[in-house]
């Protein structure tokens, strides 16, 4: 009788683990959309100074939790010389989140050469994408079509995975929950990765 | 086990605009035949300077910094921060600059990168006082993969060359002229060239030499002249002055003259509070002559200005200042009475009063004291010059 207990507690209370990277160039806004999906998924986190993010080197890590499922998100520094440490985070991830700097025409072209290599490697095979087109609230950006079109090389890369365009801005909020919530549907539906399962303690 | 030793090539001490350079020397100190030897990889290093600035919370009153909104991940050990861990907070920082990514080092290897950057002119110099301290660090970060990252800390001396815009340059005095060659190579000797044009306004404005004659009164009459030829004075110099004390009509028993520096905190970040106010102006003296001076009609001192003081400087919150700060002690009676008297009928012994009234009054000249070259501040104070860590 324990023991039927103790397994319908932890079946009750567990939650599965997804790990999402977090990739794009620097200054795309990647741990602004790291700070802001804090926010707005866990109750009890203290909003921060967003005016305070400075450029990241190393990893910065959030957890998320989203119905049953848990979300570890790994922001992954942007500068140029930290993207080839990416892949070494490839195999342990269920979902990568791409964030495109909307206001900065002049680097889209190498914002999405880095994106090529990012859906091109065999380690991300099926892995769900999301691409955010970020700083939307600049009224000067570029549109959803428009980035689209700068990144249509890479639809024949995608290939059979889950992938959305999302538009957002980091740091109004606006996109930041319904990006999180699409990706939670796709890893969770995802039987090539399955979650890392731990219980509440 | 990776040995990481950072160097600073010239000395620990910069001016504000130049730039820093820093070697940085990566080792996997395994001897090549070792048994166990197999080779070390670290997944990234980056470098960054920063300035921390710690306020004494019974003098000084800062704004309640925003708790709400708390730094991203203060104690995070996966993301570089610099002042991680460190006391106070943050108030200027240059852009994290990479030195390498995914290096792997065989065993007895050894690997060097070179890290260069300006120091910014807007922050405030290094100091270390009693309401406020500025405290600049080079900090270095190394990573292994799936470990925390390391730090290495090389502590810096920053100078700031500022408060040369209200210094009149002579317009007549001859001063060195720059050179041409200097000027026209911008590119390569742009460190140089800095150094050279500060050197050159410092030599400018501490070089200009005019008498300032100043009368030394107190109620009852004059008491002496004291002379001075400059005002403005660079760390290490000597200040030297005169006393003429020969023509006063108020005898001068002794005086005291002190080099001081006074550390002032802004008005509106004094703390106040009814009862235990914690002074917000404080005082150190750097240098002090003394002198019993009763028959004495001309002294001078000098004071030599300590190469690890701190120039004088100015910021929102507090403001450094220096100046003579000088005491004297004259007698109430008049001169005449302490001297023996001019005609002596029959051999008599004449011994000086064992009281004398006496009144004490002080006076305060301000000074301004500019930096002088950093690499002769380094080798005043030779500090540490490397610093290193073992991963």
């Amino acid at each position: 009788m324990y023991t039927l207990l103790s397994g319908l507690y932890k079946y009750m209370f567990q939650k599965d683990e997804y790990c999402i990277l977090i990739l794009g160039l620097d200054n795309a806004g990647k741990t602004t959309f790291l700070e802001q999906s804090k926010t707005r998924f866990n109750k009890n986190y203290k909003g921060m100074s967003l005016s305070k993010i400075t450029t990241t080197v190393g990893l910065n890590i959030g957890t998320v939790d989203v119905g049953k499922a848990r979300l570890m998100f790994w922001d992954l520094g942007g500068q140029e010389e930290l993207q080839s440490l990416w892949d070494k985070y490839y195999a342990e991830c269920h979902g990568v989140i791409y964030v495109i700097d909307s206001t900065d025409e002049e680097r889209l072209s190498e914002s999405k050469e880095a994106f090529e290599k990012v859906v091109s490697s065999e380690a991300l095979d099926g892995v769900p994408i999301l691409v955010l087109a970020n700083k939307q609230d600049v009224e000067t950006c570029l549109s959803i079509p428009d980035i689209k079109t700068a990144f249509s090389d890479c639809t024949c890369k995608i290939g059979r995975r889950d992938c959305l365009t999302q538009a957002c801005s980091a740091l109004t909020g606006k996109g930041v929950r319904e990006g999180i919530e699409w990706m939670v549907k796709c890893v969770v539906r995802n039987v090539h990765r399955p979650p890392r399962q731990r219980d509440i303690t | 086990m990776i040995e990481v030793v950072a160097e600073l090539s010239r000395g620990p001490v910069f001016l504000a605009g130049e730039a820093l350079e820093c070697v940085v020397t990566v080792t996997n100190p395994l001897p090549p035949t070792a048994t166990s030897a197999s080779s070390e990889a670290l997944a990234w290093a980056s470098a960054q300077i920063h300035c921390q600035f710690h306020a004494s919370e019974s003098r000084v009153a800062l704004p309640p910094p925003d708790s709400s909104q708390p730094d991203v991940q203060p104690d995070s050990q996966t993301v570089f921060l610099p002042h991680r861990g460190e006391r106070g907070q943050c108030i200027l920082s240059t852009p994290p600059k990479i030195l390498f990514c995914d290096l792997r080092l065989d065993p007895g290897e050894s690997k060097s990168y070179s890290y260069s950057e300006v120091l910014p002119t807007e922050g405030p110099p290094s100091f270390r006082g009693q309401s406020v301290k500025y405290v600049y660090k080079l900090t270095i970060g190394c990573q292994r993969v799936n470990s925390p990252i390391t730090l290495l800390r090389v502590p810096l001396r920053v100078l700031v060359l500022t408060g040369l815009q209200d210094v009149h340059f002579p317009q007549d005095e001859a001063v060195a002229p720059s050179s041409p060659f200097l000027e026209e190579d911008d590119s390569g000797k742009k460190d140089s060239w800095l150094a050279e044009l500060a050197g050159e306004r410092l030599m400018a404005a501490t070089s200009c030499r005019s008498l300032h004659l100043y009368n030394i009164s107190d109620g009852r009459g004059k008491v002496g002249t004291f002379g001075i030829f400059k005002s403005v004075y660079r760390l290490g110099e000597d200040v030297v002055g005169t006393l003429n004390l020969g023509e006063g009509t108020v005898a001068c028993l002794q005086f005291s003259v002190s080099l001081q520096t006074e550390e002032r905190v802004q008005p509106e970040y004094q703390r106040r509070r009814g009862t235990g106010v914690a002074p917000s102006v404080s005082h150190v003296t750097h240098a002090r002559h003394q002198e019993s001076c009763l028959h004495t009609t001309r002294t001078s001192f000098s004071l030599p200005i300590p190469l690890c003081s701190t120039p004088g400087f100015c910021t929102a919150i507090v403001s450094l200042k220096w100046r003579l700060h000088f005491e004297f002690v004259t007698s109430r009676e008049p001169g005449l009475v302490l001297l023996p008297p001019l005609e002596q009928p029959e051999p008599a012994t004449w011994t000086g009063p064992e009281q004398v009234p006496v009144d004490t009054f002080s006076w305060d000249l301000p000074i301004k004291v500019l930096p002088t070259s950093p690499t002769l501040v380094s080798y005043a104070a030779p500090g540490p010059s490397t610093s290193s860590i073992t991963i």
